[in-house]
C-alpha cells in the first residue's frame, strides 16, 4: 500500500488502518426511476484527479471519514472536516 | 521458420492516413490481437486498420503481467471463454512464426481452510464437466508434485488441498505483443506509436465517426477501446459510463537461479503467486491496492508482505535476493469478468474491465472482437461480458478464480 494519513481524533493514522469506501455519490432519491437506481448501484466516475472519498478506520476508531485526494499522486488534498479549495495543493 | 537472424524490423513506419475502416485504441496485446485476427480470419484490407498507441508497444498492462494463462475458472461461461483461448496460445508461436516460450509448468491454487477446499472443489467439478483438466488433490499427492512446498501443520495457515489445473502455462508477454504486432505490420498494418486519442466523434445521431489525435482527427467506420487501465479516461470521451474502478498491482522477480521450482504456486488465503521464469528469475505476484488510484509508485509494503506470504508457502525461497519490482493499471469490474462489445454509442466497441485477468485472454480477445466488427454480430463466446448485463443483473462472478491477481 501506498502511504499516505488521515486524520482522525486521535491524530494522523496510515491509511492501512483503515478500509476504503469509495468515492463519494449524491444519495439516491427514494423515488429514483429504475434507470438512475441502476446507474447508482453500478456506475463509477473512477476520476484520474481529484476525488471526494470515504473511509472507514476498520483497525482504529472504527467510523467513518471523508477526504479528498488527488488520486493520480495520492496527495491527501482536504482531511476530515477540512474545505477542500482548488489550486490549494 | 524465416530464420534465426530475421532480417525485417518488427513495426514498420506508414505516414497516418486521414481515414481508416477501422481505428483501435492501445497497442496492447488485445488491440494488436485484433488488428491481427481482422486481417487473417476476416480478409480486412490491413492498411485500412490503424492501431493508436500514446506511448510504445506494450507500454501497458501487456508489458507488466505476471504471464499466467489457466482456464480453470469458476463459471461456464468464463470457463469457455478462457479454455478458447489456451487452445489457441497452443499454436500461437507457430501461427505468429514468433517463439511464445510457452511452459507447461502446471498450476496449483492452494487451499489452507474448509471453505477454500470448497470453493476449489466446486470449481474443479465445473472445469471438468467442461472439458477442463483440473482436479482437488490432497497433501500426500501435493508432496509428491510440489516439493519445494512447506508442508508443515505448524504454521497458522497449512495447507490442506490444491487445485490443480496441469495445462496451467507461463509464456513470453513481450512475444506477444511483438509477434501480433509484428504480423500485423509486415502484411500493412498500421501502428502509430507516440500518437494519444484525445476525442470521440460523433454525428448529429450521435454515432461515433472518427477520433481526435495528438496528432490530428482521423474518420473511422469503427472504433474500438482496447486501452484497460485508461479505460475510464477513454469512455469519458465518448459520454459511455462504466462500473469500471482503477487499481494498480505490484509484482517483483528475484536475482536468476537455476531451475528450483517447476510449478505455478498460488495462495489465496495468503494472497501470493510465485511462478519462476525461463529466465531462471523467482516471480512473485500479489492482490491489487484496495482502493481506487493512478498512482504507479512501488511500494515497500508491498514488498514485505508479499515476501513474508511467498516465504511462508516455498520457504526455500529465503536467501534469494529482489531484483526488480514494477507495478500496472488494473481496470477492475464488479464481478471480476470483462466488458467486452458494443456500446450505447452506435461503432464505438469497447473491449475493457480486464483488472489483474486480462493476459491470458489476449488471443481470445483478438479473436472475438474481430470477429464482432468484420461481422456485426457478438460472438457467443462474449455475450454474457455484455455492458448491460449490469442493469440486467447478469453478472458473471468470477472473484473466487480471479481475487489473487493472474
Ligand atoms: C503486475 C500485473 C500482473 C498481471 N498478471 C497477469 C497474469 O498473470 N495473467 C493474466 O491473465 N493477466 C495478468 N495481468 C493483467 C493483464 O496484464 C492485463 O489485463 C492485460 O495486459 C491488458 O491488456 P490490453 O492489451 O487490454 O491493455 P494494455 O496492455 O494495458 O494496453 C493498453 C494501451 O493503451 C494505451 N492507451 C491508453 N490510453 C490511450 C489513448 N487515449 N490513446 C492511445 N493509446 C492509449 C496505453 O498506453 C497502453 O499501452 C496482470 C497485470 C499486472 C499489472
Amino acid at each position: 500500500m501506498s502511504h499516505f494519513h488521515i486524520k482522525t481524533p486521535f491524530g494522523l493514522r496510515p491509511v492501512s488502518e483503515f478500509s476504503y469506501g469509495g468515492e463519494v455519490r449524491p444519495p439516491l432519491a427514494p423515488d429514483a426511476p429504475d434507470e438512475e437506481a441502476i446507474a447508482h448501484l453500478w456506475l463509477r466516475a473512477n476520476v484520474a484527479g481529484v476525488q471526494k472519498e470515504r473511509w472507514f478506520h476498520s483497525s482504529g476508531t472504527r467510523r467513518w471519514y471523508t477526504i479528498v485526494r488527488d488520486t493520480r499522486t495520492n496527495l491527501v488534498l482536504a482531511q476530515p472536516g477540512e474545505e477542500y479549495t482548488e489550486g490549494a495543493a | 521458420m524465416s530464420g534465426l537472424l530475421r532480417g525485417r524490423t518488427f513495426f514498420k513506419k506508414y505516414p497516418m492516413k486521414k481515414s481508416y475502416d477501422i481505428v483501435i485504441i492501445g497497442g496492447g496485446a488485445h488491440g494488436l490481437g485484433t488488428a491481427y485476427y481482422l486481417v487473417k480470419n476476416h480478409g480486412i484490407k490491413a492498411e485500412n486498420i490503424a492501431v493508436l498507441e500514446m506511448n510504445y508497444i506494450g507500454a501497458g498492462g501487456s508489458g507488466r503481467n505476471t504471464t499466467i494463462v489457466r482456464s480453470n475458472y469458476r463459471t461456464p461461461e468464463g470457463i469457455r471463454f478462457y479454455e478458447r483461448s489456451m487452445e489457441l496460445w497452443r499454436g500461437l508461436s507457430q501461427d505468429l512464426d514468433f517463439n511464445m516460450m510457452m511452459s507447461n509448468l502446471g498450476h496449483f491454487t492452494l487451499a489452507h481452510t474448509d471453505s477454500s477446499v470448497r470453493v476449489q472443489r466446486e470449481r474443479a467439478e465445473t472445469n471438468k464437466v467442461l472439458g477442463v483438466d483440473s482436479r482437488l488433490i490432497f497433501r500426500d499427492e501435493i508432496a509428491e508434485l510440489c516439493p519445494e512446498l512447506n508442508m508443515s501443520l505448524d504454521v497458522p495457515y497449512p495447507i490442506e488441498a490444491a487445485l490443480y489445473h496441469p495445462p496451467g502455462s507461463v509464456l513470453r508477454h513481450d512475444a506477444v505483443v511483438w509477434g501480433y504486432g509484428s504480423q500485423f505490420s509486415m502484411r500493412g498494418g498500421h501502428i502509430h506509436q507516440g500518437v494519444k486519442v484525445t476525442a470521440i466523434r460523433k454525428d448529429s445521431a450521435g454515432k461515433c465517426i472518427g477520433v481526435d489525435t495528438s496528432q490530428g482527427p482521423i474518420d473511422a467506420g469503427v472504433v474500438m477501446s482496447a486501452v484497460a487501465g485508461w479505460t475510464t479516461q477513454v469512455t469519458d470521451l465518448a459520454g459511455v459510463k462504466t462500473p469500471i474502478t482503477n487499481h494498480p498491482l505490484q509484482a517483483f522477480v528475484t536475482e536468476p537461479v537455476k531451475p528450483l521450482l517447476h510449478k505455478i504456486i498460488v495462495s489465496a488465503s495468503l494472497h501470493t503467486y510465485i511462478s519462476q521464469t525461463d529466465r531462471g528469475e523467482v516471480l512473485i505476484g500479489s492482490e491489487i491496492e484496495p482502493y481506487t488510484t493512478y498512482s504507479m509508485r512501488s511500494t515497500n509494503t508491498f514488498l514485505e508482505h508479499s515476501t513474508a506470504n511467498a516465504l511462508d508457502v516455498v520457504p526455500l525461497l529465503a536467501r534469494l535476493k529482489i531484483q526488480r519490482q514494477w507495478t500496472g493499471y488494473c481496470d477492475m469490474t464488479p464481478d471480476y469478468s470483462p466488458i467486452m462489445g458494443k456500446t450505447e454509442v452506435d461503432n464505438f466497441l469497447i473491449d475493457a474491465g480486464w483488472g489483474t485477468w486480462g493476459f491470458k485472454a489476449s488471443a481470445v480477445c483478438g479473436e472475438t472482437m474481430a470477429e464482432l466488427i468484420a461481422t456485426n454480430r457478438t460472438p457467443d463466446l462474449i455475450e454474457p461480458f455484455r455492458l448491460s448485463r449490469f442493469a440486467e443483473e447478469m453478472l458473471v462472478p468470477e472473484k473466487a478464480a480471479a481475487s489473487v491477481s493472474h
